[in-house]
């Protein structure tokens, strides 16, 4: 078994949270959010309700479109569920992939994109949108 | 195939890295770029290609500013 030795009489620095959470509160949840004071949170298999939100292929469905044009992204949902962590208080650690799990079309998503360039200039549209408020965005 | 997660052999995962992570810098300059969020790198097969993919940032990469990773712990050995 390993040993914690702890010198209180060094000074290091501030504590790191440690107190972080995964997707968004719900309504039931938000107020226990604020009260523990979440600093962030990490999205990762997002849904709002059956609503599937977050990932690359949420917000940009239809690979073929032109990434440079917003009416080819579907923030709407995505919207929503970002408000209700911005609501609660805590930070935003977005990453920006796909899930796995309750998808009707797994082979979608883990076939390599026709190009890679394509997908990373609709990754960065996303964080334009949210950092910079492209396409109708919020920051 | 990447545990089931990427239909292609781990160089073309490393590539699909490194372009998209190119473009996101070039797009977005003030922003960190990083990833590839794996879990679990130190299981067979897994810490192999995270060796991997820490190589070819080394020499390809111009948009690798941070490592992500997590661990899941549903058991006791994986706290080890």
């Amino acid at each position: 078994m390993a040993e914690i030795h702890v010198n209180a009489l060094n000074s290091t620095g501030a504590i790191k949270p440690l107190n972080g959470l995964c997707n968004a509160p719900q309504m039931r949840t938000l107020k226990y959010w604020k009260r523990a004071g979440v600093p962030y949170t990490r999205l990762h298999d997002s849904f709002l309700g059956l609503w599937h939100v977050v990932d690359v292929s949420a917000v940009f469905p239809e690979f073929s479109k032109d990434e440079n044009d917003p009416a080819s992204n579907d923030f709407v949902m995505t919207d929503r569920y970002l408000a209700k962590v911005l609501e609660s208080g805590a930070g935003i650690i977005s990453r920006l992939g796909e899930t796995l799990y309750d998808m009707p079309d797994v082979s979608k998503i883990t076939t390599p994109p026709a190009s890679y360039e394509k997908r990373g200039r609709i990754c960065a549209h996303i964080i334009m949108h949210y950092n910079e408020g492209w396409n109708k965005g919020f920051h | 195939m990447l545990h089931g997660t990427f239909k292609a052999l781990a160089q073309e995962f490393y590539r699909f890295y490194a372009e998209a992570a190119h473009t996101i810098k070039q797009m977005c300059p003030d922003v960190q770029v990083g990833g590839y969020a794996p879990c679990a790198v130190n299981e067979p097969g897994r810490y192999e290609f995270f060796l991997g993919f820490l190589n070819y940032m080394d020499t390809h990469s111009h948009a690798f500013d941070f490592l992500s990773f997590h661990a899941y712990a549903d058991s006791a050995d994986k706290l080890k």
